[in-house]
């Protein structure tokens, strides 16, 4: 990604069901992603681009395109074309690093060849060899995958996205190129539902779901203006401002990671979870599974061990409304 | 680019269209507004205007074609640099070349509505992000995007309107002197245009200064609290989405400020923009309604002075029904038999498949009703040709087919492979493509008796659900009383056609013609824009036709007529559903009707029947 200026995702105005929906996804990467519906001008690509701002590090191998983690398998690497790469992990020397969850945007105009990677041209015309080209997937590993207006993206990129976000992995078998990497990724979505709705199929996908408006109180919408207008006349001063706010939820997102493993959740809560999911009548069991590690999360980032009421009724609003729906036609979250 | 050497038309020069040239000039000062997209009518110097402006400041100026292919809009691989040196470059395509200028698409209506969306993107991104055919590459391409289009000939989407930061309406000069001076200058500039051109320097020159000097006080100019709350104050009343109108007319009432000289926004800078920011958002009534003419609208009335409706006059100010004879010129919307009914939706089924035969046409568009051949180089590769001059190479296959006679050539230097053109093999792309379903529906009085309607709008509904897993685009027209209105633009979202369809009122007379006409209309300018395209109409009537579109015509038979001569047009389908026909062997007007369509009329229930897709099937082979 190229150096732009960022508006600070601590200081978007209001729209807190959103962003708590996020920050739930930076803590726990297990929630799958989440689908930001809304209408026009309602900051729901601002947020997801602010998102970069307070992501945690993660260590990986030194320079893996693909984000590996010193503790994958090293024969992932066997087909790397960083050999000295393979050859040092194989001797369990492999350097590493600490870099930013990466966010990789796939713009709809993308073509499966770049998504999925192909044949590299250049090495084909000039040596002969066939040599992979990485696609938008590879470098999305561990990250999060960013699709602005998901619902305009082509049938057949999306059944692609389907597939890797289901196994975690990405084939290829194209173009005399046949390779599969690791691709785990958090799908972050957004979309205006006046322009046609997703495939029930990729909607499942999302762990979870929000609806965005824009904010009715004349008050509020004033601050809007004054903070977007701030933002573009000193960008970088801007962001210095926020700095603060920025690191402190950081640092929150950080302790409620680390707390995430020991939150509890008895018999009680699962029963809750499971009766709530009936009774929605909902497809399959992903709902009860996300609601739970919802709720968890929750838990953890309201700085508790034990997951309570409140956290489950919040989960339940970001999980059931999406996948409740029984009929194309009948509008999501009631709304 | 050649044009840019071209005498241009000086903007000073430029008689009247104040609101445009305004608009115009605070993206000059300020390219965070956003853009405009100019709306109305044709030959009012739109295009001149941003030729201009964009000339006289020494910026870039790129008019974008109707024909563009995705490739030359965010650019794609440099074919002939891969095949004679085997380097793999981009050749960046017009959203580079207009990077600090202006980007222009005159009639951006009839745009691919995916280009549309790919040039508003890279305009608020400022770059182009290039993830297509093995190209990864990002480079800067921010624009001033300025579109013109006009209404009538189809809506942008309103996700679309929304991206443009002001929109103005803009029409042709009321003022005979205004007129008549337009003219002058016309002919002085035909004549000679060294001398006309030279007679404007001093101003454009002094414009120039102005533009300039209000970009230095941008910089500086405050905006009070009083004013920002003035402006979230109007966004509310307008009840616009979002708040992208709250910072744009934000950004121009500074620029306004920045013009005027002075370093604080004032209560008149808002007011002056204001209605730049909300033309395109407002949203009071049913939205699609942004002219202040309110053409067409809830009713189309208003006696013949509105400037853009003119088929909106034929169609339904100068009706002459029989029993109401006597109050035209009135509100054609008032009810004149029974009152306005909202009926609820009847339960929807499933229908029996239409249309889906894989054709050989190449087309654009995505869905999933046809599978079809496309030429705009989306959708996935199916199998790789020699057929030529489309840029879309197939990489493996050009060099499987040049691998035979490796041996007896010679490699260009640096190179391990000769490649020849006739090596060269192209992708042919297969992506299905959705049709477009219009529905025309009869939303009279006497729609209203024995849940006809209820059972018409569960007909929709369940057309609907069919069109939405067929990935369909849908629009939807409806007419009554004295006339109809287009109550959805062309969509992909069924939601919202269903919404609308919900809350379709009934009552009041039957203008059967003014529908077809309507619709005859929107199909046009759909298939301007997907030429190839395969549009489906299917009408909802009793047949019953009591108002014409002509003063004095027989309604039935003017009806018959239209649709008559609409089905001559041999890329629409229709079906025509009975509303009234309760079996098969009952005769009605509304089999006449399809008669003159060419086509079967069909019972509500035989849309769940089988018959369905034989009676369709019968009515395209006949």
């Amino acid at each position: 990604m190229n150096k732009r200026a960022i508006y600070p995702f601590a200081a978007i105005v209001g729209q807190e069901e959103l962003k708590t929906a996020m920050i739930l996804n930076v803590i726990n990467p297990g929630l799958s992603g989440v689908l930001i519906r809304g209408e026009k001008g309602t900051a729901k690509s601002t947020a997801a681009r602010a998102l970069a701002d307070i992501l945690p590090e993660i260590e990986t191998v030194l320079n893996c395109p693909y984000n590996l983690s010193p503790s994958d398998p090293d024969s992932l690497c066997s087909m790397c074309e960083r050999v000295e790469c393979a050859e040092k992990r194989r001797r369990g020397e492999a350097e590493t690093e600490m870099k930013r969850v990466p966010v990789v945007e796939l713009p709809i105009g993308a073509t499966e060849d770049r998504v999925v990677g192909s044949l590299n041209l250049e090495h084909a015309l000039k040596g002969g060899v066939r040599r992979f080209e990485r696609g938008l997937l590879a470098g999305a590993n561990r990250g999060i995958l960013y699709v602005d207006e998901v619902n305009l993206l082509d049938d057949h990129i999306v059944d692609v996205l389907l597939d890797s976000a289901a196994m975690g992995v990405n084939s290829v078998e194209r173009e005399g190129v046949s390779f599969s990497h690791p691709a785990k990724f958090t799908l972050i979505g957004t979309m205006n539902p006046e322009e046609g709705e997703l495939r029930p199929q990729l909607l499942d996908r999302f762990g979870l779901c929000v609806t965005v408006n824009g904010l009715a109180d004349p008050d509020k919408r004033v601050e809007v203006i004054e903070r977007r207008l701030a933002f573009e006349n000193d960008p970088a001063g801007f962001a210095g401002k926020w700095k603060k706010a920025s690191l402190e939820l950081a640092g929150k997102i950080t302790a409620a990671s680390e707390r995430l493993g020991t939150v509890e959740a008895d018999r009680a809560v699962m029963m809750r979870i499971a009766v709530l999911c009936v009774e929605s009548e909902v497809d399959g069991h992903r709902a009860d599974i996300i609601m739970l590690k919802a709720a968890k999360t929750l838990a953890a980032y309201n700085n508790r061990n034990r997951v309570e009421e409140e956290d489950i009724v919040k989960a339940a609003e970001l999980t059931l409304p999406h996948r409740m729906r029984r009929q194309p036609l009948q509008h999501i979250g009631g709304k | 680019m050649a044009l840019f050497h071209q005498p241009v038309f000086p903007f000073s020069a430029i008689v009247g269209q104040d609101d445009m040239k305004l608009a115009l000039l605070l993206n000059a000062v300020n390219p965070r507004v956003g853009g405009v997209l100019l709306r109305g009518e044709k030959g009012t110097a739109k295009s001149t205007a941003v030729r201009s402006l964009s000339r006289l400041l020494s910026e870039p100026f790129v008019n974008v074609p109707l024909n563009i292919t995705e490739d030359r809009f965010s650019g794609g691989i440099d074919v002939s640099g891969a095949v004679k040196n085997g380097v793999i470059t981009v050749m960046k395509g017009v959203a580079s070349e207009a990077h600090g200028g202006f980007l222009y698409v005159d009639e951006i209506n009839l745009l691919s509505d995916h280009i549309v969306d790919i040039m508003l993107h890279t305009a608020s991104a400022g770059r182009v992000n290039l993830q297509r055919e093995g190209l990864n590459a990002f480079y800067p391409a921010s624009f001033v995007p300025v579109g013109s289009m006009n209404p009538e000939e189809g809506e942008l989407r309103p996700q679309l309107l929304d991206k443009f930061g002001l929109a103005v309406y803009v029409e042709s000069s009321p003022s005979v002197m205004e007129r008549v001076l337009l003219m002058e200058n016309r002919e002085l500039f035909d004549r000679d245009t060294e001398a006309f051109c030279r007679s404007f320097e001093k101003e454009d020159e002094s414009l120039k200064k102005r533009i300039h000097e209000a970009r230095r006080i941008l910089k500086s100019v405050k905006i009070g609290g009083e004013a920002k709350s003035r402006i979230a104050a109007k966004v509310l009343e307008a009840n616009a989405a979002g708040h992208r109108a709250d910072i744009v007319m934000a950004e121009a009432a500074m620029s306004f400020a920045a013009w005027r000289g002075a370093y604080e926004v004032s209560e008149g800078d808002i007011d002056r923009v204001s209605e730049f920011a909300l033309l395109h958002r407002r949203n009071d009534a049913p939205p699609y309604r942004s002219e202040p003419e309110s053409k067409g609208g809830e009713s189309g009335e208003s006696g013949g002075e509105g400037k853009t409706g003119k088929e909106h006059e034929k169609g339904s100010s100068e009706r002459t029904d029989e029993s109401a004879g006597g109050n035209s010129g009135a509100s054609t919307e008032r009810p004149s038999e029974g009152g306005e009914t909202v009926f609820g939706i009847s339960e929807p089924f499933s229908v029996r498949p239409i249309f889906s035969e894989k054709d050989r046409k190449r087309r654009s568009g995505g869905g999933r009703r046809s599978k079809t051949k496309t030429d705009i180089r989306r959708g996935r590769c199916v199998r790789a040709l020699n057929t030529g001059g489309k840029n879309d190479l197939a990489i493996e296959a050009t060099l499987r087919a040049a691998a035979p006679y490796q041996k007896y050539r010679t490699p260009p230097e640096g190179m391990a492979w000769a490649i020849e053109p006739q090596d060269i093999r192209e992708k042919e792309r297969e992506k299905r493509s959705g049709n477009f379903i219009l529905f025309i529906v009869d939303a009279s009085g006497s729609m209203g008796a024995r849940g006809r309607m209820a059972a018409a709008k569960g007909a929709v509904v369940s057309l609907l659900l069919d069109a939405y897993q067929k990935r369909d685009k849908v629009a939807m027209i409806s007419f009554r009383g004295g006339g109809s209105r287009v109550v959805l633009h062309p969509t992909s979202s069924v939601e919202l056609a269903e919404k609308k369809l919900r809350q379709l009122p009934s009552g009041g007379k039957t203008p059967l013609s003014a529908g077809l006409y309507e619709g005859r209309r929107l199909v046009e300018g759909y298939l301007k824009k997907d030429p190839l395209g395969r549009p489906i109409v299917i009408l909802l009537t009793d047949g019953k036709a009591n108002v014409p579109l002509m003063e004095g015509a027989n309604p039935r038979e003017e009806s018959r007529e239209i649709a008559a001569q609409w089905a001559r047009d041999s890329r629409v389908r229709f079906i025509v559903v009975d509303t009234e026909r309760k079996g098969l062997v009952e005769f009605s007007l509304a089999e006449t009707l399809a008669s003159s369509l060419r086509t079967v009329s069909l019972a509500i229930n035989d849309l769940k029947a089988d018959t369905l897709l034989s009676a369709i099937k019968r009515s395209i082979n006949e």
